[in-house]
């Protein structure tokens, strides 16, 4: 994965922010998530506009952690997310 | 008297209904204000599970997370799919009658032959424990009581026995009566089509009746289904829906029934000549007619009367269209013969006819897998799960297609969506184990296996696989054991195809 990569989640995704978490329903799979406070960060821009580096950004300001902690937590989700097969590449 | 869904026959004492699918009586009754009854539910199968009505977009209605934990861990069971479109399961109605206080007491009756034999009456034992373990919804755990099975469900006492177990019931109860009881083993498990001419029913509809009156049993309403697009009733006993109709109502039985019964008592004995004259002998109307036609077809066919045999089929489908059903079309006689294009251009004719049903669309499919021409066949399965996304069987298939061309992430996606379909399939559970073993999750492989035997398959390639997990396990003991059930297998099926084929010459 690069960091100029764009995600975007999966259209037929429900989901909801139930106490600042974000709830997945993946109907298709028969399958429910639920994710921390950081992964539900994550989750919001994964909206098809944000690069993975802007994700990173956004992490580094909203949790004041360091560069390498964000970049860290943010790829390895991504990559997590996109082996589910809950996000998919945008195209740019 | 038609056989259409929801149409009730004419308003005499008792209310009778004719439906072909259990669920439809569930409205029916809900109409007509039944509460806290007692249900008599004659059925030869134990499709007691129920899809449940808790979806897991359910989560999203929560609003707190500890509501959403509290969904998550509740007692009753998931589903992802609103209906299963192709099997017909007794829960989808019951378990709305029971939840809406419809019913206080069940009684599950099963044929006598089934419940007289271990092996099927422990296959009955074994689904009430599987229901159990699955927690569809709240269940006492089942036990054996005087001879007969007991549990309930949603509160509601359920009794599982035969017909000789039932009590003397005082008041009148709900009948409802599947058309399959009446067939001594299931239409799937009859190895040849041709065998349903000469498969008799184990009790006729009369001497059912007489055996209820014996018994005291009394209807307030009584719903026959017969289950034939579900595909659990030989279509040849689709007659036995406005016979027990009539029954239940006190009339006479038709004449045509008794020249249909004498004439499958013939060619049960064999005799197949009397049996013609006494076909063009009579002739009747709506479903006896259709039935006699359909008879008539099948003997024409076993004396290669092949042209003829099709368009009296043809006629006798044109009065009744439920005869053009997997279980009775001419493709399975042609498959029989080993006439294999003519059997996929029978299916393909069927497909143009029934547009909406996936049957047609799985035999040419099948058809084409059997030529190796696996891109054609896949396409064919895409078809059918384009139209029914949860078919398990065409699932399965299309998995088995991609597991031969070692495509095994996509074979394993296939065959996990046939395993959430359909859990009840050996043969879904040895294909996920073939490419879990490609994936090196050798446990995960060996517990498929594990399942697929406690099914009862015990074929070659079951044991096959389990001595390939064994040994790249390194567990060399075991899987020589293996290898030696493969071959011991193997070499019991060929001696019998060697009996079959060269019969008393062949010695071992």
């Amino acid at each position: 994965m690069k960091k100029a990569d764009i995600f975007k989640r999966r259209d037929d995704i429900s989901w909801k922010i139930i106490e600042d978490r974000a709830v997945l329903v993946d109907d298709a799979e028969g399958k429910v998530f639920q994710f921390d406070t950081v992964a539900t960060e994550i989750w919001i821009c994964l909206d098809g506009h944000f690069a993975v580096s802007d994700v990173i950004d956004h992490l580094t300001h909203t949790f004041e952690v360091s560069l390498q902690q964000a970049e860290k937590d943010a790829l390895s989700f991504i990559n997590r997310l996109s082996s589910l097969d809950l996000v998919i590449q945008a195209d740019c | 008297m038609n056989s259409v869904p929801g149409i009730s026959c004419p308003p005499n004492s008792p209310q009778v209904d004719l439906v072909d699918d259990h669920d439809e009586v569930y409205q029916l009754w809900k109409a007509r204000g039944v509460y806290q009854a007692i249900l008599v539910h004659f059925d030869q199968h134990p499709d007691f599970q129920w899809i449940s009505d808790k979806q897991p977009l359910s989560c999203l209605d929560a609003s707190t997370l500890q509501e959403v934990g509290q969904k998550l861990i509740s007692p009753q069971g998931w589903t992802v799919t609103p209906r299963l479109h192709h099997r017909i399961h007794i829960g989808n109605y019951l378990s709305r009658v029971f939840q809406e206080k419809m019913v206080r007491k069940w009684y599950w009756v099963v044929p006598d032959p089934q419940w007289k034999s271990p092996h099927l009456k422990f296959e009955i034992w074994q689904n009430l424990l599987d229901l159990y373990k699955i927690k569809m919804g709240p269940m006492d755990y089942p036990r054996v009581e005087g001879g007969v099975f007991r549990t309930s469900f949603w509160g509601v006492e359920t009794i599982v026995a035969s017909l000789e177990e039932m009590p003397v019931i005082e008041e009148p109860v709900l009948l409802n009566i599947d058309v399959d009881y009446f067939a001594a083993r299931s239409i799937s498990k009859l190895p040849k089509p041709s065998l349903m001419l000469r498969s008799l029913p184990w009790i006729w509809p009369e001497e059912f009746y007489r055996k209820l009156q014996e018994k005291g049993i009394r209807a307030s309403l009584t719903a026959v289904s017969h289950s034939v697009r579900g595909g659990f009733t030989p279509i040849l006993m689709k007659f036995f829906g406005v016979t027990l109709c009539e029954l239940s109502q006190g009339r006479p039985l038709p004449e045509a029934y008794h020249h249909l019964k004498q004439i499958w008592l013939q060619l049960s004995q064999g005799q197949s000549g009397q049996t013609q004259k006494a076909l063009e002998h009579f002739h009747s109307e709506g479903i006896f007619e259709a039935t006699r036609l359909f008879l008539k077809a099948n003997l024409l066919w076993e004396e290669k009367r092949l042209d003829e045999a099709r368009l009296v089929y043809e006629q006798a489908a044109l009065i009744d269209p439920e005869f053009r059903t997997s279980d009775s079309c001419f493709a399975l006689h042609y498959e029989e013969a080993g006439r294999y294009t003519e059997a996929y251009q029978e299916y393909s004719r069927m497909g143009q006819l029934l547009q909406h049903e996936a049957w047609p669309k799985m035999g040419e499919a099948l058809y084409l897998s059997r030529r190796k021409e696996w891109r054609k066949a896949a396409a064919k399965y895409l078809e059918v799960i384009a139209q029914y996304p949860d078919h398990a069987s065409a699932h399965r298939h299309l998995g088995e297609i991609h597991l031969g061309c070692s495509h095994h992430r996509k074979a394993l996606e296939h065959l996990l969506k046939a395993m959430r379909s359909d859990s009840t399939d050996p043969q879904t559970h040895l294909g996920i184990a073939e490419c879990q073993l490609h994936e090196g999750n050798y446990e995960e492989a060996r517990k498929e296996l594990r399942e697929a035997l406690r099914m009862g398959w015990h074929k070659p390639r079951t044991y096959a696989l389990l001595a390939a997990v064994y040994l790249r396990q390194g567990n060399i003991s075991k899987a020589l054991e293996c290898f030696a059930e493969e071959i011991r297998i193997h070499w019991l099926i060929f001696t019998r195809q060697c009996k079959q084929t060269l019969g008393h010459f062949f010695s071992i």
